[in-house]
């Protein structure tokens, strides 16, 4: 294999592929990074940990075709020192790699393995429903929900998020147990139904996936993702790139029935302030529960904490309520991360009883129109 | 400033909780505990010690020693709740109270003084109101350090009070070197054969030669010898972690006798789960093999649970996945941890089968509690 490619466009998805790559894997394939000549005028790149997989092309100038999969870190770590410019490839045996700068003496071999070796990556079935969506829809789903996924890997029906397309709206949803968001948006005239479960890490990935393409995005226009759901997998097709991941086969709570109904008590509040406040007084929170407690009345909200350790904390902001006094506990992480994943200037809090589930949702307003957001938080006992 | 630390120490706690509540043991030789092979003895009364009884001895020796000793069975709940009513009396006087053991606690007064007078006073105060509450008497020190205090203590045992002067290293001088903390029967030759028989010989030793001869601890000891010790007490942090463990007289060597005895220790531990209202997040099962060698698995639970069903099954899949074929195990013990107030944190999906498993937990204990009987598993049930 011989070619030449530009430092930037292999730097880039040379990036991504790492993001893929297992770190630290027994199958030293699986760290790996395949590259294949296509044609006379590509190379082709691809990871996979065998549950997430992508693949990409860029521009080359083929001299001899073949394949060779050489280490993603490795690889990485030296394109990224080569200067800007051309940089020349070749592995003559098909294992041995070296990397050259065009116009300079800088040079690396990194060790492969034959390109034989790499797994297969699977492909969507010919005739798949795909559906188009605006990647910056994609990124406002994981953006608004990314924060109450669950961390815990051995529970893998929460350690995803759900993605539904559902009549003309798309919705994600994530819970942990204790919160659940959920955001919709309107896709007017795409009418569709399809449901996944989609894997944390590939979730982080398509974040960055969809961050890149945002800002490499002409001014003005929006670019789209390709969706296909085919077998076990989904693929998420952005110009040359696609990324596949193994959907994650669970099920998924039944979220609908614990977003709380007809709640009467509700409590309008400035964001920014409401953050401010919580996290003044959460540093005084019993640093095991991270407990605060809410009291809301006439207009005002007064949040206190207590630490049998290291005193106590209050603070009281102006809020829009006429409602009869409540009192409420909650872990001020999870509010705390709800208002920080929303850019709206208030917010709405519903509440019922002191033990029953709270609702966060923006204060209606021009930028809320075909956007559905709200945050369902579990209260504590204090 | 000078502190004022009390070291307070129960006498023979376990076998004088036995001679209080069964008059007729009173001025007799008593040890508590089981009468197994592999048994020890938890605590011997004092007229069992003059015979040279000691606690932690096997039961078998103690016997040998004192044969007219009368055993008894070991009733742990009975001892804790003692010694929960003596902590009360503790701080009454201070917050700041280090619990050693169910029995011994350090006691920082330094501050409680301008309340209720200097420490012998204090000392004083808690021993009469110990005997008042309880008919239990405990043995206290008063020292300006804890390692000073807890030796003290013991030099009037049973039922006394030792007050160390200001000249604390002449106090200590005369003091056998076993007394030294980290001396044992072990060791102490070994001190005894460097010329070091007393205290007073620690404190006139050379720092450099201690260190060549003792290594690092060397040159530490001397100064606890002189009586330099300012580790503060540290009141007692919650509970961690809450478990029960048992040593059997034969080997078990199947895995479903290990499960009859987890069953065993997850009733004992869910009990005390719900008596105190917190529920686990994490089990953890061990295992002393008969060589001695202790092995634990730990396993963190979806949601946190206090019934024995459910810490049963978490200890039945660590058991499980056992990588051991042969088994030859002579301890079991389980343990709750990840401790948080049971209900605390409400969740959006309950899980239906965690709530049933708890409410019948819950109706079982209330049930025995009216009735006075004694509720439990089929599979506990020993055949008569």
């Amino acid at each position: 294999m011989e070619l030449t490619v530009a430092k930037k466009d292999l730097l880039r998805l040379v990036t991504r592929m790492q993001g893929v790559a297992e770190r630290k894997s027994t199958m030293p394939v699986l760290s790996s990074v395949l590259l294949a000549t296509d044609g006379t005028g590509f190379l082709k790149l691809a990871a996979t940990d065998l549950y997430l997989g992508l693949v990409g092309r860029i521009a080359a100038d083929v001299t001899k075709p073949g394949t060779v999969a050489v280490p993603a870190k490795d690889l990485f770590e030296r394109i990224k020192m080569m200067p800007d410019g051309p940089i020349h490839l070749s592995a003559p045996d098909g294992a041995a790699t070296t990397l050259k700068a065009k116009g300079s003496a800088r040079r690396y071999t990194l060790r492969g393995m034959p390109g034989g070796d790499f797994p297969p990556l699977p492909m969507p079935q010919e005739g798949s429903p795909t559906l188009s969506l605006e990647v910056d829809v994609l990124k406002d789903l994981i953006e608004r929900t990314y924060f109450s996924i669950s961390t815990d890997e051995t529970r893998a029906h929460l350690n995803s998020a759900l993605f539904e397309w559902d009549g003309e709206t798309v919705r994600m949803v994530t819970t942990d147990g204790h919160r659940l968001s959920k955001m919709e948006v309107k896709v007017p005239g795409r009418q569709a139904s399809a449901a996944m479960l989609i894997p944390q890490k590939a979730i982080l990935e398509l974040r960055g996936l969809c961050d890149e393409m945002a800002s490499e995005a002409e001014k003005g226009t929006r670019p789209e993702l390709k969706i296909t759901q085919s077998g076990a997998s989904a693929f998420f097709q952005a110009g040359t790139t696609t990324f596949s991941v193994k959907l994650v086969e669970a099920q998924f709570p039944p979220y609908a029935q614990v977003i709380p109904q007809g709640q009467e008590k509700i409590v309008r509040a400035p964001r920014a302030d409401l953050a401010n406040a919580l996290r003044a007084v959460s540093i005084a929170a019993s640093e095991r529960t991270g407990g605060v407690k809410v009291q809301v009345g006439q207009g005002t909200m007064r949040i206190t904490s207590e630490s049998p350790d290291t005193g106590d904390g209050f603070d009281e902001i102006p809020v829009d309520y006429t409602g009869p006094v409540i009192t409420i506990g909650f872990n001020a992480k999870y509010f705390l991360d709800v208002l920080g994943a929303l850019t709206d200037d208030e917010v709405t809090l519903s509440l019922s009883g002191e033990l029953d589930p709270a609702v966060l949702r923006p204060a209606p307003s021009p930028k809320t129109e075909g956007r559905d957001f709200l945050a369902v938080v579990m209260p504590m006992r204090i | 400033m000078v502190r004022q630390i009390l070291h307070i120490d129960m006498d023979a706690f376990f076998a004088s909780v036995e001679q209080r509540d069964q008059p007729e043991l009173r001025g007799k030789p008593v040890l508590v505990g089981g009468r197994g092979r592999r048994s020890v003895v938890c605590a011997a009364s004092y007229e069992a010690r003059v015979f040279g009884a000691r606690s932690a001895m096997p039961m078998g020796e103690a016997l040998r020693r004192c044969p007219t000793a009368i055993v008894v069975p070991v009733r742990r709940e009975r001892y804790a709740e003692a010694s929960e009513r003596v902590f009360d009396i503790f701080r009454k006087f201070t917050p700041l109270v280090e619990g050693l053991s169910l029995d011994e606690a350090f006691l920082d007064v330094t501050e409680s003084r301008a309340l209720f007078g200097d420490g012998e006073t204090i000392a004083r105060a808690i021993r009469a109101k110990i005997w008042e509450d309880t008919q239990l008497t405990g043995s206290a020190g008063v020292a300006a350090s804890k390692f000073v205090a807890k030796i003290a203590s013991d030099v009037n045992k049973p039922d006394g009070i030792t007050v160390v002067p200001d000249d604390v290293a002449a106090f200590l001088a005369p003091l056998p070197i076993r007394r030294m903390w980290g001396v044992g029967p072990k060791s102490e030759p070994r001190f005894v054969a460097l010329g070091l028989r007393t205290f007073g010989d620690l404190q006139r030793a050379d720092e450099d030669w201690l260190g060549r001869t003792l290594g690092e601890e060397g040159p530490a000891l001397r100064r606890l010898a002189l009586g330099e010790d300012d580790r503060p007490v540290i009141p007692d942090a919650p509970a961690k972690s809450i478990g029960a463990e048992s040593t059997y007289e034969q080997d078990l060597h199947t895995k479903e006798q290990v499960a009859v005895c987890m069953l065993d220790h997850c009733q004992r531990v869910g009990g005390r789960l719900l008596e105190n209202a917190i529920a686990a997040n994490v089990v953890v099962l061990k295992l002393k093999m008969s060589n001695f060698v202790v092995r634990t698995r730990r396993l963190t639970l979806d949601e946190p649970v206090f019934d024995t069903t459910s810490l049963y099954e978490a200890c039945k899949k660590l058991l499980a996945a056992w990588p051991l074929p042969e088994l030859s195990v002579r301890l079991v013990g389980v343990s709750a941890g990840g401790l948080e107030p049971a209900g605390a944190k409400p969740r959006l999906f309950p899980n239906a089968v965690i709530e049933r498993r708890s409410a019948l937990e819950r109706a079982m204990r209330e049930a025995s509690q009216k009735t006075g009987a004694v509720l439990t598993r089929a599979a506990l049930l020993e055949p008569k």
